[in-house]
C-alpha cells in the first residue's frame, strides 16, 4: 500500500554522499543516493510503530555538481553506544573518555587520538525529490499520514535538522508548490555506474538495532533526472543474506 | 571510478601480480651457475604473471614467508649492506630459507626449479652470486629471479596451479560460513575481502613506497553500521585484485606527475600515443608554434569529418591521485568524450598562446607543469590544491581559478622589479584566465583597442620605461623598478606624475625619436578614457599584460621609428627620480 507522491525541494552550502568504496578519504557521488534522501524524508515524517517507509521515486537535480576538497581533524574512534553509557551511568562501569589527541605513545594504539582526513565534498547542491509512503501492514489510512506531512513539510517542521549525506552539512527544504513550477533540471546525463541504494532492509521493521543490509542499482542521469527503482523492484540488487552478520 | 578502472581490466587472478624484476640469477638445468645478468636497462623487466601473497599471507604464518620464484636480492641471495644489523639479517635468513622451500616444492611439478632450489643451497656457490653482484653495483632494494638454461620460470606456466593449489593452504579454515553481501561494483553477491591490496606508484606523491590502499577502515570512526574492515565497501577478492592490478598497471604506463599530485588518465578504447592529448599537455612537441594545439586542431577535424571514427565515440576518464599516511586520496575524477576532451586541449594551448618576449614571434607551446610552476618560485612550493584546478581547467575547460590569477601578477610584478625575463607560460595563463571570463578583446600581442583602461596604463608604464631607456641608458633602478608596483596598484597616483617626468627624459632625445616616443604616448593615452585610481586584482593582472605585451611590441621593433642613439650608464642625473 501506498500514499500519494510528495514532492521536496532541498537545498544546502555542501553535501557528501560517500562513496562506499572511498569512504576513509571520502569522494562523494555527484548526486544524492536514495537512501540519503529518504533520510530528508524521514527528519520531516517518521515513527517506528506506524510501519511505513519513503520511498524515493526520482530525484532531480536543479544545479550543476562542483566538487569541494575540505580537510579536517577528525578522531579515530567512535563514541561508545547507549548500553555502554548506561552501565558508565549506573556506576557498573568506569567511564573512559574519548581520547580526542595523543599519540601513539600516550593511548598505546593508533586506533585513538586524531587523524587528517580529505573530503570531496558537493558545495551548494539543490535537488528536487519525489517520493511516497510505503506501508508494511495493510489497513493504514494513508490519507492521515500524507496530510500530517503536507502539513509538517509544509510548516518547516522537522524531528530533527535534515542534512545531505553527513550530519555537518545542513540540508534546507520546502514542499514544493504543485501550482507553481520550479527551476528545470540542469540537462546532464551521466551514467553512474552501481550506486548504493540503501544500507538497510526496508522491507522490515528497522529499529536502532537493525541490521545492515546493503542494496545497489544502477544510477543513471538523464537530462538532470534520476529515476529511482522502488525497493522492491528486481532492478536493486539487495543483499542476499537472510541474517547478515548475525 | 572504480568500476571504470574495472573496464580495463585484463585477466588478473589473485595470487598474481605484474611485477618488474631487475636482475636474472642464471643456471643450468643440472644447477651450474653461470652469472648474474641485468633483464634490462633501467628498472628491469616486467612480468604479468608473477606470483604474489597479499600482506596478511606474507605476515599470517608463525615464521617468515615470502613470495615464490622472484623476491628482493636479500631474500633470494642474502645480499644486503654491511650494516644491516643482525636481527634484520635474521629475518633475510629465515625468508630465504621460505623461498628455497618453495622452489624444492614446487620442483614437483616444474622440473626445472630443481636447479633454482639447488643452487640456493649451496653456500660456495652463493658467495659467487653476491660477489657478482657487488660487480655489477646491484642494490639490495633490487628483484631477482632465475634464469635457468634460458628459460624464465615467471614466464612459464606450469607452476601455476600448484601455486594456487599453495596458496589456498595457506588460508586458515573458518570457524563458521561466510557472510556474503551486494559487492558495490560489480552488484555480485560475493564474500567480502577483509583487507583490499595495495595500490602502488604513489610514493613520489606522498604514498609509501610499500604501497596505499583505496578502500581500507583500520579505524574504528570509518566504519559503519557494526560492519567490519573491508565489509564497509564489500568486493571479492577477484574484483578487489583486478581494480588493484589494473590501477597499478594504469599507473605505472598512463600517470603524469604533476607537483605533488599524479594524474592518472585511460580511454575507453586505447589510442596511439600520438593522439593523446593529454600528454601533449605533459610535453607539447616544439615543431611549430603551438605545436600542440595544430595537432589538436587536426585530430578535431579528422573526428569531425568522419575520419578518426574510432575516436569519435571514445571517452577519457583521469583520476587525480595523491598518498595520504597509507592511504591513496582521490582528488579529483574527471570523465567525458574525446571529442570534448581534443577540444579542450586545443582550447587551452590557443588560450595561453601570447608573444614571445621578443615581439617577433609567438612564445612556445608551454607544458602543463611549466604553466603550474609559473605561480611559484621553485616547483616544490606549488600547493597540490592549485595544480588540480589548473588540470581540471585544462581538460574540463572551466574557468582558471583566481588564486592563480593571483599568484601569476604578483609573480609577474617580482618579475619586473628585480628585472628578470618574463615568464610566457605565466603571461599566458593571465591571459587565458580573461579570455575564459569572457574578454573577447583579450589577444596574443598587444591590442591597442581594448577596452579596459588598466591594460592601457601598463602599456604606458611600458613606453614611458623604454623611453627612460633611450634617454638615459641603464641607470639602474629605472623607472619601472621604482613605480612598477605603485603603478599595478594605484595608477591615478602615479601615472600623471610619470606622464609629466616623461619631458625631461624627450628632451633629452634627438628631434625624430623624441617625436616617435611622444607619438607613442599620446596612442596609449588616447586608448584611455579615465585612469582608474585603484586597480581590482584582475585590473592589475590586465595592467601586467598591457605592460608585458606593450614591451614585446617595442622589442619588436618598428619602421616608423628612428634610430635611437647608444646611450651608456653615465653621470648623468636620473630626471625621473630628481622630479618625483
Amino acid at each position: 500500500m501506498r500514499g500519494k507522491t510528495h514532492c521536496l525541494e532541498v537545498w544546502g552550502d555542501f553535501a557528501c554522499f560517500t562513496r562506499p568504496e572511498m569512504k576513509v578519504e571520502r569522494y562523494s557521488y555527484p548526486i544524492i543516493t536514495p537512501s540519503a534522501a529518504r533520510g530528508i524524508f524521514d527528519a520531516i515524517y517518521w515513527k517506528k510503530s506506524y510501519g511505513f517507509y519513503w520511498q524515493v521515486e526520482k530525484v532531480e537535480m536543479l544545479k550543476l555538481p562542483s566538487y569541494i576538497a575540505l580537510r579536517r581533524n577528525e578522531v579515530k574512534d567512535k563514541a561508545p553506544g547507549d548500553n555502554v553509557i548506561l552501565r558508565w551511568k549506573d556506576g557498573r562501569a568506569e567511564p573512559e573518555p574519548l581520547w580526542a589527541d595523543g599519540d601513539r605513545e600516550q593511548s598505546g594504539t593508533d586506533q585513538k587520538g586524531r587523524t587528517q582526513r580529505q573530503t570531496m565534498a558537493l558545495k551548494d547542491v539543490h535537488y528536487r525529490i519525489h517520493a511516497h509512503l510505503r506501508f508494511r501492514d495493510n489497513g493504514q489510512d494513508a490519507r492521515t499520514f500524507d496530510a500530517q506531512f503536507e502539513r509538517r513539510a509544509g510548516g518547516g517542521q522537522c524531528y530533527y535538522q535534515p542534512f545531505f549525506g553527513c550530519r555537518e552539512f545542513p540540508a534546507f527544504f520546502a514542499l514544493a508548490d504543485t501550482e507553481r513550477p520550479g527551476p528545470e533540471p540542469v540537462r546532464l546525463d551521466l551514467d553512474l555506474g552501481l550506486m548504493l541504494y540503501d544500507v538497510f532492509d526496508l522491507s522490515q521493521h528497522n529499529d536502532n538495532h537493525a541490521l545492515p543490509s546493503i542494496s545497489v542499482f544502477q544510477a543513471q542521469l538523464r537530462k538532470g533526472v534520476m529515476e529511482i527503482p522502488g525497493y522492491d523492484d528486481p532492478a536493486v540488487r539487495k543483499a542476499v543474506e537472510e541474517n547478515i552478520h548475525a | 571510478m572504480l568500476d571504470a578502472i574495472l573496464k580495463q581490466a585484463g585477466a588478473s587472478e589473485p595470487g598474481f601480480t605484474r611485477k618488474t624484476v631487475k636482475w636474472a640469477i642464471t643456471c643450468t638445468r643440472d644447477g651450474r651457475y653461470t652469472g648474474v645478468v641485468p633483464l634490462a636497462e633501467d628498472k628491469g623487466q616486467t612480468f604479468d604473471c608473477c606470483p604474489n601473497l597479499s600482506q596478511p599471507e606474507l605476515v599470517g604464518g608463525d615464521g617468515a614467508r615470502s613470495h615464490f620464484l622472484s623476491e628482493g636480492l636479500p631474500t633470494v641471495a642474502l645480499f644486503w649492506k654491511e650494516d644491516l644489523d643482525d636481527k634484520e639479517q635474521e629475518k633475510f635468513r629465515a625468508k630465504h630459507a621460505y623461498f628455497r622451500g618453495l622452489l624444492e616444492q614446487a620442483a614437483e611439478v616444474a622440473l626445472y626449479l630443481k636447479a633454482a632450489a639447488a643452487l640456493l643451497n649451496d653456500e660456495s656457490t652463493m658467495n659467487e652470486v653476491r660477489a657478482d653482484l657487488v660487480r655489477q653495483r646491484a642494490k639490495p632494494t633490487e628483484a631477482a629471479c632465475f634464469r635457468i638454461d634460458g628459460l624464465n620460470p615467471l614466464e612459464q606456466t606450469d607452476w601455476h596451479d600448484w601455486w594456487r593449489d599453495f596458496r589456498g593452504r595457506l588460508k586458515a579454515p573458518k570457524a563458521k560460513a561466510a557472510t556474503k553481501m551486494r559487492c558495490v561494483l560489480t552488484g555480485e553477491v560475493v564474500e567480502p575481502m577483509p583487507t583490499h591490496p595495495k595500490i602502488k606508484g604513489l610514493a613520489g606523491v606522498g604514498g609509501l613506497g610499500t604501497g596505499d590502499v583505496l578502500a581500507g577502515f583500520d579505524k574504528q570512526a570509518f566504519q559503519s553500521f557494526g560492519l567490519e574492515q573491508a565489509a564497509n565497501a564489500a568486493m571479492s577478492e577477484e574484483t578487489a585484485t583486478a581494480y588493484a592490478e589494473t590501477l597499478n598497471r594504469l599507473i605505472s604506463e598512463k600517470s603524469i606527475k604533476l607537483g605533488n599530485v599524479l594524474s592518472v588518465y585511460w580511454f575507453d578504447q586505447n589510442i596511439p600515443l600520438d593522439d593523446d592529448p593529454l600528454s601533449w599537455l605533459k610535453e607539447p612537441e616544439e615543431q611549430a608554434a603551438a605545436g600542440a594545439e595544430l595537432k589538436a586542431k587536426k585530430l578535431l577535424q579528422a573526428i569531425r569529418s568522419g575520419q578518426r571514427p574510432d575516436l569519435s565515440n571514445n571517452v577519457y576518464y583521469s583520476l587525480l591521485l595523491s598518498g595520504a599516511a597509507g592511504r591513496v586520496m582521490v582528488r579529483e575524477v574527471m570523465h567525458g568524450s574525446f571529442e570534448t576532451l581534443a577540444t579542450n586541449t586545443e582550447h587551452w594551448f590557443s588560450h595561453l598562446a601570447i608573444v614571445a618576449r621578443d615581439g617577433k614571434t609567438q612564445a612556445p607551446t608551454p607544458k602543463f607543469l611549466a604553466v603550474a610552476g609559473s605561480l611559484v618560485r621553485d616547483l616544490k612550493d606549488l600547493p597540490a590544491l592549485m595544480v588540480q584546478h589548473l588540470w581540471r581547467a585544462a581538460i574540463t575547460g572551466g574557468d582558471i581559478p583566481c588564486a592563480a590569477l593571483a599568484q601569476a601578477t604578483l609573480r609577474a610584478r617580482i618579475d619586473v622589479i628585480n628585472d628578470d625575463p618574463a615568464s610566457h607560460a605565466r603571461m599566458g595563463l593571465i591571459k587565458a584566465y580573461h579570455l575564459r571570463k569572457g574578454d573577447s578583446d583579450m589577444q596574443a600581442h598587444v591590442n591597442p583597442e581594448h577596452p579596459n583602461p588598466a591594460y592601457h596604463c601598463g602599456r604606458l608604464l611600458a613606453v614611458l620605461a623604454r623611453l627612460q631607456r633611450a634617454a638615459l641608458g641603464d641607470v639602474g633602478a629605472g623607472v619601472v623598478q621604482r613605480y612598477y608596483t605603485a603603478a599595478s596598484q594605484t595608477p591615478g597616483l602615479v601615472i600623471g606624475r610619470l606622464a609629466a617626468n616623461a619631458k625631461n627624459h624627450l628632451n633629452k632625445l634627438e628631434g625624430g625619436l623624441a617625436y616617435w616616443y611622444e607619438n607613442q604616448i599620446a596612442d596609449v593615452m588616447a586608448a584611455m578614457n579615465d585612469i582608474p585610481g585603484i586597480l581590482t586584482l584582475e585590473q592589475q593582472s590586465l595592467f601586467a599584460l598591457g605592460y608585458y605585451q606593450q614591451l614585446a611590441a617595442l622589442n619588436a621593433g618598428n619602421k616608423d621609428k628612428p634610430n635611437e642613439p647608444e646611450k651608456k650608464a653615465g653621470p648623468q642625473p636620473d630626471l625621473f627620480a630628481a622630479n618625483s
